[in-house]
């Protein structure tokens, strides 16, 4: 066998037959499943490039597959309850990992959370723009829930109006995002400098933040339109 | 490798099937049938199932118990709809096990349901002649955490080691995907006796993705039933009836007259609904023309209430109706034409029910079993948790950690630490459900994090693993993040048994032995029974002896007793045919052998006969 990197570090060796995996799944030397290695993440479990933003479902999707059909527990029905037990574990982040990186919003956030020690930390308010813009719906919400009469009739189609353009530009969101997918790849891919990958993080972070308050608003006015109250409340 | 078979346990009707080769088959039991009636009546203090116990439904209604799967996991406070009008009585605190009588004792569903399972059991030994511990046992897709692992507990009072809990959906989805071998997206719309689900699945290249799914388990035939008898009740008492609805007779008559016209309406356009006065306790019999359409009226509620699952379904899996390439129906409610139609209607297209919609689960069982002893590579099973895990925080708000529709097995990590100084243990609350507050969530369990070492608050840090496995089954591990330790858990499960009493009715149950031995016992006079009537047909068709007319139709008639005692499960009574057999042909056997004997004796020297 090649030279290959030895470590001391037991993750590194197969629990079975002792020799050294490389990281991979499944042993390269006696084929036995091999847990997760503690220092794996998304992109990795799935076999992607690192960090990789821009990704094509139906490529996700063929991963996915395979690799299910790799470690999925029911075929470790027969096996040993260690074997089993790993494939069950195996299978179990194989399927978080899909969830998370086949969902642009649920990427992003990971890629925050994998680039940025505490995400809680940056809080930033939304563009004080579109807060007032928010509020101001809000408060024509609240006038329609009290409303009867022609009244209603009017701010209902004033709401529906208002809906569809929320709507619009919270997918305008999602072309921003894909935009900066690609902006983020770019950088990786020349190793272009920190800086530059801090405000593209940053970007992101605003990105999202901007389309969660959209979300919440659109959901309120949808539940209003339907004659349904306030969610959560 | 010794046979795994799939059950459907279901609401109304339970079946076992098998593969033979690559082709998933129902288990015909010895009487012809292959659906076993999910009812349990005491004979004598022993449960008798199926169409026995059915058929004791009106005349023993203190001993007969159904509909069991409807209490599986539940609370007394989720069945107020079936204590109205079910015959039975049903007892329990709130958020614990019910407990349901029957034949003066009490009785929780998991033990029930055990009953039921160890008939479907018994059936496939007696099929394969051997005896069968492993089955993969199908629930609802939306049955809860506390559901699932009461039809695990059933499994494992029974006998059995329930290898995977499939969801019936899915499980239906795998027959037909299997039959029809086409790529594309599928919804499955299953209305039974007591239950609702809808999923929706992509099948590619064998794989079967579960993308989103949704339901009702308290919505099937039993509640278009009771909209019926409430109708029935209501004219009764108008006319003067008293009392009815504390008489489990009666309840349990008009039940049966309002299931009958339901399963009539499904053909014709009008039906007659005839009680006698003698069922009602009263001079007058009951009777009334029933109309589809008033049928209709009745139950139009309930059927509407199939939609909104539906649409929540299509618009988890982000998609439209128009993308679904079938609608597949299964469950035999889906027999009513509204349901046909408003089906219709929801996914703009007629749904397809050319399969044998109360066979389909029970065959996908087998395969997913099939799947699991390694015999299928190519067909893989994506499931879906159907809903969302959280645990209560401050303020009694649900923190989500495993959304629905997470593909399982799925795993999600949080830590906890403590809120006082000194502080040793530290309780969790876990909860189902898709509401923000945790008092309108579904209670799974409490969980205590015992012997934290004390330190100030906010120091020790557990980190704990909520793992949903691919049953779709809640596990939950707890590690101090400084030690590495694992840390000791404490479950008080809301709904069900606890370990202990599962193993504790395991060896109190007696019957359990008894039964086992009776099955065992059973298969062998079986096989013994097809030697002997083996032998007999080679007998009668010898030409080596005479044989009297009136020997050959005793005979025959020893014959046909012994096969008809064949066809059922008493293996006392197949005992005593065998010996009237035996009698009967023991002259003619003799006869045989004294020819046999005669020609050896002719051909060989007689040392050879002394030898061998
Ligand atoms: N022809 C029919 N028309 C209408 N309803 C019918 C017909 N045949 C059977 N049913 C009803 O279908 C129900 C039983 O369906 P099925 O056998 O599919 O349920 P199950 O699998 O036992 O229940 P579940 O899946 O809910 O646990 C009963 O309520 C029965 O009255
Ligand atoms: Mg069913």
């Amino acid at each position: 066998m090649a030279t290959i990197e030895t470590n001391k570090h037991t993750d590194h060796l197969c629990w079975s037959c002792y020799q050294p995996t490389g990281g991979k799944p499944f042993c390269p030397d006696c084929a036995t499943i091999l847990p997760v290695p503690p220092q794996s993440n998304y992109f990795s479990i799935l076999g992607l490039d690192a960090k990789r933003m821009s990704l094509e479902p139906e490529r996700l999707e063929e991963a996915f597959y395979a690799l299910s059909r790799q470690v999925h527990p029911d075929h470790y029905q027969s096996r040993s309850p260690k074997e089993r037990q790993i494939a069950e574990e195996r299978a179990a982040v194989v399927n978080v990992a899909y969830r998370t990186l086949r969902d642009p919003i649920a990427r992003t956030e990971y890629l925050l959370e994998l680039e940025t020690s505490s995400p809680q930390e940056h809080r930033d308010q939304p563009p004080a723009e579109l807060l007032s813009q928010l509020i101001e719906i809000e408060e024509i919400v609240e006038a329609y829930r009290g409303s009867a009469g022609a009244e209603r009739g009017a701010l209902k189609d004033f709401l529906k109006e208002v809906h569809r353009s929320l709507e619009a530009r919270r997918e305008a969101t999602e072309t921003e995002l894909h935009e900066a997918f690609e902006l983020w790849d770019r950088l990786v891919a020349e190793e272009g400098s920190e800086e530059a990958k801090a405000s593209l993080l940053k970007r992101l972070r605003e990105l999202l933040h901007h389309r969660s308050y959209l979300t919440t608003t659109i959901r309120d006015l949808s539940a209003a339109l339907a004659g349904e109250p306030r969610p959560g409340s | 490798m010794s046979h795994i078979v799939g059950i459907d346990l279901g609401t109304t009707n339970s079946l076992v099937a098998y593969m033979d080769g690559r082709i998933p088959r129902v288990i015909v039991g010895p009487d012809g049938s292959k659906l076993v009636p999910s009812v349990i009546s005491f004979e004598d203090g022993r449960p008798v199932i199926g169409e026995r116990a059915k058929a004791r439904r009106i005349t023993r209604v203190k001993s007969t118990v159904y509909s069991v799967k409807r209490f599986m996991g539940k609370g007394i406070e989720d069945l107020s709809s079936d204590l109205a009008y079910l015959p039975f009585h049903i007892s329990g605190n709130e958020q614990e096990i019910v407990r349901i009588k029957v034949a003066e004792r009490d009785y929780t569903p998991p033990e029930l349901s055990a009953m039921i399972l160890r008939e479907l059991k018994t059936r496939a030994e007696i099929f394969f002649g051997e005896t069968v511990t492993k089955a993969v046992i199908t629930v609802p897709a939306y049955f809860n955490d506390a559901q699932r692992q009461a039809t695990k507990d059933a499994g494992k009072l029974a006998g059995l080691e329930v290898l995977r809990i499939v969801n019936e959906p899915t499980a239906a989805c795998l027959a037909y995907g299997l039959q029809q071998r086409h790529d594309g997206i599928v919804a499955v719309y299953d209305l039974g006796g007591g239950t609702f689900d809808i999923s929706i699945l992509k099948l590619k290249d064998g794989i079967f993705e579960v993308l989103s799914t949704s339901g009702d388990t308290m919505l099937g035939g039993d509640d278009l039933d009771y909209g019926l008898m409430e109708l029935i009740l209501n004219e009764v008492e108008a006319t003067g009836g008293q009392g009815l609805r504390s008489r489990a007779e009666v309840l349990e008559r008009v039940r049966t007259a309002a299931e009958e016209a339901k399963v009539a309406l499904s053909e014709a356009e009008e039906t007659e609904i005839v009680i006698e006065g003698e069922g009602l306790g009263s001079d007058l019999d009951y009777r009334r023309l029933l109309t589809r359409a008033e049928f209709e009226a009745l139950v139009g509620d309930l059927v509407q209430k199939t939609v909104r699952p539906c649409l929540q379904a299509l618009e988890d899996a982000r998609l439209t109706p128009e993308e679904i390439d079938e609608v597949l129906l299964v469950g035999c409610s889906t027999r009513v034409p509204m349901v046909r139609r408003t089906v219709a209607e929801t996914f703009g297209r007629e749904p397809h029910g050319e399969l044998n919609p109360e066979e389909v689960v029970a065959l996908g069982a087998a395969i997913q079993a099939d799947i699991l002893a390694g015999n299928n590579q190519e067909l893989l099973l994506l499931d879906i948790t159907p809903l969302s895990l959280g645990i209560e925080t401050m303020g009694g708000v649900v923190s989500t950690l495993i959304p629905r529709n997470t593909t399982i097995p799925t795993r999600a990590t949080e830590a906890f630490t403590t809120f006082l100084d000194g502080q040793v243990n530290v309780e969790i609350h876990v909860l189902q459900g898709e509401r923000e507050l945790a008092r309108d969530c579904r209670s799974l369990a409490r969980f205590t994090l015992r012997g934290i070492a004390p330190q100030p608050a906010g120091v020790p840090r557990i980190e704990v693993t909520f793992h949903i496995d691919a049953n779709g089954i809640l596990d939950v591990t707890a590690r101090d993040q400084r030690s590495g330790k694992a840390q000791t858990i404490e479950v008080a499960p809301s709904y069900g048994l606890t370990e202990d009493e599962v193993e504790r009715m395991l060896k109190d149950s007696i019957e359990h032995a008894e039964a086992d031995l009776s099955t065992r016992l059973l298969i062998e006079t079986r096989s013994e029974a097809d030697t002997i009537l083996n032998a007999t047909a080679r007998a009668l068709a010898t030409d080596e002896v005479e044989i009297p007319a009136e020997e050959r139709s005793a005979i025959e008639e020893a014959v046909s007793r012994l096969e008809e005692a064949k066809a059922g499960l008493d293996h006392r009574r197949l005992r005593d045919e065998i010996e009237r057999l035996n009698a009967a042909t023991r002259p003619l056997a003799e006869r045989i052998m004294d020819a046999a004997l005669q020609a050896a004796l002719k051909d060989r020297p007689f040392s050879e006969i002394l030898d061998s």
